[in-house]
């Protein structure tokens, strides 16, 4: 079963951050140089994927109409990402069940 | 046939031993221990009739006794000497009476009798006389000569020797010989020396008729065994003129001149046993020492490093050096460029994602590692539960409960591989981001991207890399040589057992300078210059030289033949004695290839073929160990086929069929017969010649080598 996650962008002053639409929210900062911040949301999302091997989670940015730098670099980013997790799905099917 | 023609039962003289006494029973358990089918009591000046009488009943089963004395004899010599009288069974009643009436009330130390009363009171009784010859108590010259002139038949004159040395000597001269135990000390009688006839002679008539070479006995004796008649070559090297020869399935000898063709019948019979697919055996003593040199010869394309326990050839190590380039460094101008334009927009300032140190960390060999190491866990569950190992629990509950915990360590196991996957991909996907941020910055702003890492990791990581495949190249290559295995060849004597030790090595820079090229697998020169530009590569492999060292390694590589561990091997096979190499003279060669030979295939051949096996060996050595192993096999009903100049080989191996190949004026001739009857009759025109004379005239220089070779061992044993 497929199911899209619409990804948004949330500004907060100097801030700009990618939130997920998941049950459970989650959400990966475009402003933090943290990269155990980083790994912890790679973790989540892909414990996430394995639990629930029937689903094959499809990303789709939002478009917030907005034309700055963080919108052209989330864009191109979740497509990249989206991509990726195409091959990820892949490997799953090996692992152990 | 085992025949003991000297047994004592009793002490009757002073200085006999007392351990000549034997009891009925220790009599009768010994002589069946020992084997012996034929004995003849002989104590010295005296014949007890009733202890014959019942010593003879109690082997009836096992062994056929004759009546016999062991007299003093003396008349004309000056000193005494003993002359043993065995004679007809079925006239022992009157040996008793004759001995009686001969020797009285005198006793055994004190009487001697003359050589004219041995030889006129015993003929009505068949007597064979045997006489102490080349050993203590021996007739004197004087009445040994007069024994043998006044004997009413003088094939049943026989002598004793001290030893088997001597015996064969003395029979190739046709003096006829016969070995007995005289026994001492019945404790050990099974351990002592006793005469073994080719032929199984029933009783005591048919042994006379053996001594007196009866050739329509002998000749039935011999169609007994089994025969092949065989169309062999060896007039000519053509091939042109087959003649047939008879061949025994025992020993047969082939004798004759130099030059006639032995070595050709053997040849012959060789293609015909091969060609019937009939196991031969061929040894040609005059190739021996190519013989042992094949033996020593490397075969280093036989072996690999899994020989050396090595678990791969390292080809990908060597390739992985081959092809070796440095990774990538980011140069300083990258860092320029990306902070000369930086401040052109303040969201590229604010993304700090990029700006994130990678984690560079890939542990997907170890993930797939440990997802295997699962799946054999599963597999196995799954063959235990489904094969009948149940039955070994005493109760189900058991079963079901060992099931449980296996379940429970899957389950952890495949845990640990998905949290193991997780954290791996998780990395990955870091690392992924910041790439992937940093290029949407770059391609949006046109601001060149911020470097995420220098190259150095990588940079060190494979130099690193390169680094350990150079020393596991090296830590192989500088393995002890391994002992493949030995191969036992035979005893030379007291100085101990040969052996062909078969190591195998790696060649290494240490060691190359010192084997043999003939022991290399490859070509030592290109072992060597590989080894030698991959120590430099080990030399340069933290210098900025690296990149050439590498290139020389590699051209050296991709053109040469030498691409893993196996083309380092050497192989060395190397004679020992005991455990010291040793190198053998040709008489020893000899003696080790006959041993090795006969040993090796005794059980897998059925035929022998030896071609003048006495090259380099001493009479000695030919009568005590060559003899009886070629007997042996003669006994295990091999077909043995010896051309021979060798009299003691012709001889003592008690062959049953004589091939005699003469040859006159390009005139050749074979002969066949044999020694038993002495008579050797041509297959061309029917011309019968003497088996002794042309035995004499042909083996080892005929008369005159006999004479000095008896001379020699009388004086010696």
């Amino acid at each position: 079963m497929e199911k899209i996650i619409d990804v948004k962008i949330e500004r907060k002053e100097s801030e700009a951050i990618l939130t997920f639409g998941f049950e459970e929210k989650m959400s990966l900062s475009l402003t933090s140089d943290s990269q155990d911040e980083l790994k912890d949301f790679f973790i989540k999302l892909l414990k996430k994927i394995v639990d629930n091997k029937d689903i094959v989670y499809k990303l789709n940015f939002s478009d917030d109409g907005q034309t700055d730098l963080f919108h052209d670099v989330a864009e191109k980013y979740i497509k990249n990402l989206d991509n990726e997790l195409a091959s990820v799905y892949v490997e799953i099917n090996k692992l152990p069940r | 046939m085992l025949v003991d023609l000297h047994v004592h039962t009793k002490k009757c003289k002073i200085g006999d031993d007392e351990t000549r006494e034997v009891t009925e029973q220790l009599f009768s358990s010994k002589v069946r221990l020992s084997g012996v089918k034929v004995l003849a009591i002989t104590n010295h000046n005296c014949f007890d009739f009733e202890q014959y009488k019942k010593f003879k009943k109690c082997v009836a089963d096992v062994c056929d006794v004759w009546p016999g004395i062991e007299f003093d004899v003396k008349q004309l010599s000056s000193k005494s000497g003993h002359v043993i009288v065995v004679v007809n069974p079925d006239k022992a009643e009157d040996f008793n009476t004759l001995i009686q009436d001969l020797v009285g009330d005198t006793s055994a130390d004190s009487f001697c009798i003359t050589v004219d009363d041995l030889c006129s009171r015993f003929n009505k009784l068949d007597p064979i006389f045997i006489a102490h010859y080349i050993k203590p108590k021996s007739l004197g010259e004087d009445d040994l000569e007069l024994l043998y002139n006044k004997i009413y038949n003088k094939n049943r004159f026989l002598k004793e020797p001290s030893n088997i040395v001597s015996i064969g000597v003395l029979n190739a001269y046709d003096q006829r010989c016969v070995l007995g135990s005289d026994v001492k000390d019945w404790n050990i009688y099974e351990n002592g020396t006793f005469s073994d006839f080719k032929y199984n002679f029933k009783n005591y008539k048919n042994f006379l008729k053996l001594l007196d070479k009866d050739s329509t006995y002998i000749n039935d004796l011999l169609n007994q065994g089994q025969k092949e008649i065989i169309d062999v070559f060896g007039d000519n090297k053509t091939k042109q003129f087959p003649f047939k020869i008879p061949v025994y399935n025992d020993v047969n000898i082939v004798f004759g001149d130099k030059g006639s063709g032995k070595s050709e019948i053997l040849v012959s019979l060789n293609d015909y046993y091969s060609s019937k697919g009939i196991p031969v055996s061929f040894l040609v003593s005059r190739n021996n020492e190519s013989w042992f040199s094949n033996l020593l010869l490397p075969i280093p394309s036989l072996y690999f490093s899994s020989n050396l326990g090595c678990k791969s050839n390292l080809v990908e190590s060597f390739v992985g050096i081959s092809n070796y380039t440095d990774p990538q460094i980011v140069e300083l101008e990258s860092y320029k460029n990306y902070f000369r334009t930086i401040t052109k927009n303040k969201n590229s300032i604010l993304i700090k994602v990029n700006k994130i140190s990678k984690i560079n960390s890939n542990n997907d060999a170890f993930v797939r590692k440990i997802i295997a190491e699962h799946e054999s866990y599963k597999s196995f569950l799954s063959s235990f539960v489904t094969s009948d190992t149940y039955k070994h629990f005493s109760s189900d509950d058991d079963f079901i409960n060992l099931q449980k915990h296996l379940l429970g360590v899957i389950s952890k196991s495949a845990n640990y591989c998905k949290s193991q996957w997780i954290i791996n991909k998780a990395n990955f996907l870091v690392d992924f981001t910041i790439d992937s941020i940093n290029t949407a910055v770059s391609e949006s702003t046109g601001v060149p991207f911020l470097p995420t890492e220098t190259g150095f990791f990588k940079f060190a990581n494979e130099r690193i890399k390169l680094m350990k495949n150079v020393e596991l190249i090296f830590e192989n290559l500088n393995r002890d040589q391994v002992n493949i295995d030995s191969t036992y060849l035979g005893k030379l004597g007291s100085k101990g057992s040969g052996s062909v030790i078969n190591v195998c090595g790696f060649v290494n820079l240490l060691n190359i300078e010192k084997i043999d090229s003939k022991c290399l697998k490859q070509n030592k020169t290109d072992c060597k210059e590989i080894l030698k530009k991959l120590k430099n590569v080990q030399s340069e492999i933290y210098t900025k030289n690296l990149f050439d060292k590498v290139s020389k390694f590699k051209t050296t590589y991709d053109d040469g033949t030498i691409k893993s561990l196996d083309d380092f091997i050497f192989n060395k096979r190397t004679f020992v004695l005991e455990t010291h190499p040793y190198k053998p003279s040709a008489g020893e060669i000899a003696i080790l290839s006959l041993e090795y030979e006969i040993l090796k295939n005794k059980t897998n051949k059925r035929v022998f073929l030896f071609d003048e096996p006495e090259l380099s060996l001493g009479n000695e050595y030919i009568e005590t160990n060559i003899v009886p192993m070629i007997k042996d096999l003669a006994k295990s009903g091999k077909t043995i086929v010896i051309a021979t100049h060798n009299a003691n080989i012709a001889v003592r191996t008690g062959a049953v069929n004589s091939i005699l190949k003469t040859v006159n004026n390009s005139e050749y001739n074979t002969f066949v017969g044999s020694m038993y009857t002495n008579e050797l009759t041509s297959i061309i025109n029917g011309e019968i010649v003497k088996w002794d004379s042309e035995s004499e005239r042909t083996l080892e220089g005929g008369e005159k080598a006999f004479k000095e070779r008896g001379y020699y061992y009388g004086k010696n044993y």
